[in-house]
């Protein structure tokens, strides 16, 4: 019975020792560290193609100047705080890379494919320029940014304009940022 | 008398046998004893660069394995495997001239709860850690330069 007893001692102070060595604190530690740099880039992508209503009824009559309205305007998604701006050509007028502004780009052109030598000329307008210089800003890729594009035609231009159905130009908007 | 001298030198020989016998060799043993310690050190830094598109509808999983970036590493005592915890300096978000609250990208660290198992001394343990970060948290974030400094512990 004695022998018994010494054994059941013995073995209750090892598995005492095994607890103490699990619940050990660590000796120590090694730092380092990962520097992180994230550069965010200017982009911009047009969400929605910009038209004009077909056909466009312009009415020598009229009196004063025709602002017409875009059946969809130009949309674009650009990165946040972008800063950037919309240069019109026009197909048929003299206008080259000019920039679009709430004042319009003038020397654009409407004309006839049946009677080349008849045009009726135009302003091209972006009315989303809030600065007046062109200057549009981004506001990031959850939110379309419209550029507020319309035509102006002056009521000298309507006036002495010869009846066609086959007036049309094609104005091209580079976005520069 | 003659008797007696024989019995002496009969004791005589049998002393002289049992010395003998006590001159045998001897083999002490020593027991040595070595306990090689669990411990880590020669810690190194790490980087992560890279860009972000707004435009992109995926989310971004930069690596400290991806080209151009570093992983850092630290060496441990062979076969010994250690926790490794990774904090921000800025609660996990990417910030403008990492001031911790201009324009912040907020990003999870992916791959720290993996335990580094030490290599020894002559072999530097790499630690590979990544962030996700979902198109929502940086699709309208400004153009420029975020940054944030993780620091990674192993403890040992």
């Amino acid at each position: 019975m004695k022998q018994i007893l010494s054994i059941a001692v013995i073995a209750a102070i090892v598995m005492s020792m095994s607890e103490i060595a699990a619940a050990a604190p660590p000796l120590g530690s090694a730092s380092s560290s990962i520097v992180v740099n994230a550069q965010m880039a200017a982009v911009c992508q047009e969400a929605q193609h910009g038209s004009f209503p077909n056909p466009i009824t312009i009415d020598p009559l009229a009196g004063s100047d025709m602002t017409i309205s875009p059946a969809a305007d130009e949309t674009l998604k650009c990165s946040y705080g972008t800063v950037f701006t919309i240069k019109v050509s026009s197909a048929n007028g003299t206008a080259v890379g000019q920039t679009c502004t709430s004042s319009g780009v003038s020397s654009m052109a409407l004309k006839s494919a049946g009677t080349p030598g008849d045009t009726i000329a135009y302003t091209f307008m972006c009315t989303g320029d809030t600065d007046g210089a062109g200057h549009f800003t981004g506001g990031g890729y959850t939110t379309a940014k419209a550029m507020g594009i319309s035509i102006k035609v002056p009521v000298a231009s309507a006036q002495t304009a010869v009846a066609h159905t086959d007036y049309s130009d094609t104005v091209t908007l580079t976005i520069s940022y | 008398m003659k008797k007696y001298m024989i019995v002496l030198a009969a004791i005589a020989i049998v002393l002289a046998a049992a010395g003998g016998a006590l001159a045998a060799t001897l083999t002490p043993t020593v027991t040595a004893t070595g306990t090689v310690i669990d411990t880590c050190n020669s810690a190194t830094n790490g980087t992560i660069n890279f860009n972000i598109d707004p435009s992109g509808v995926a989310t971004l999983t930069p690596q400290t394995t991806d080209s151009g970036n570093t992983s850092p590493s630290v060496k441990c005592t062979n076969g010994q495997t250690h926790a490794v915890a990774c904090s921000s300096a800025h609660s996990s978000k990417l910030t403008v001239g990492n001031d911790g609250s201009t324009d912040p990208i907020s990003y999870t660290i992916t791959g720290c709860a993996t335990p580094l198992t030490g290599a020894g001394f002559t072999t530097a343990t790499s630690i590979v850690l990544g962030l996700s970060i979902p198109p929502a948290n940086y699709q309208n974030a400004k153009v420029g330069a975020h940054s944030d400094i993780i620091t990674v512990t192993v403890t040992y």
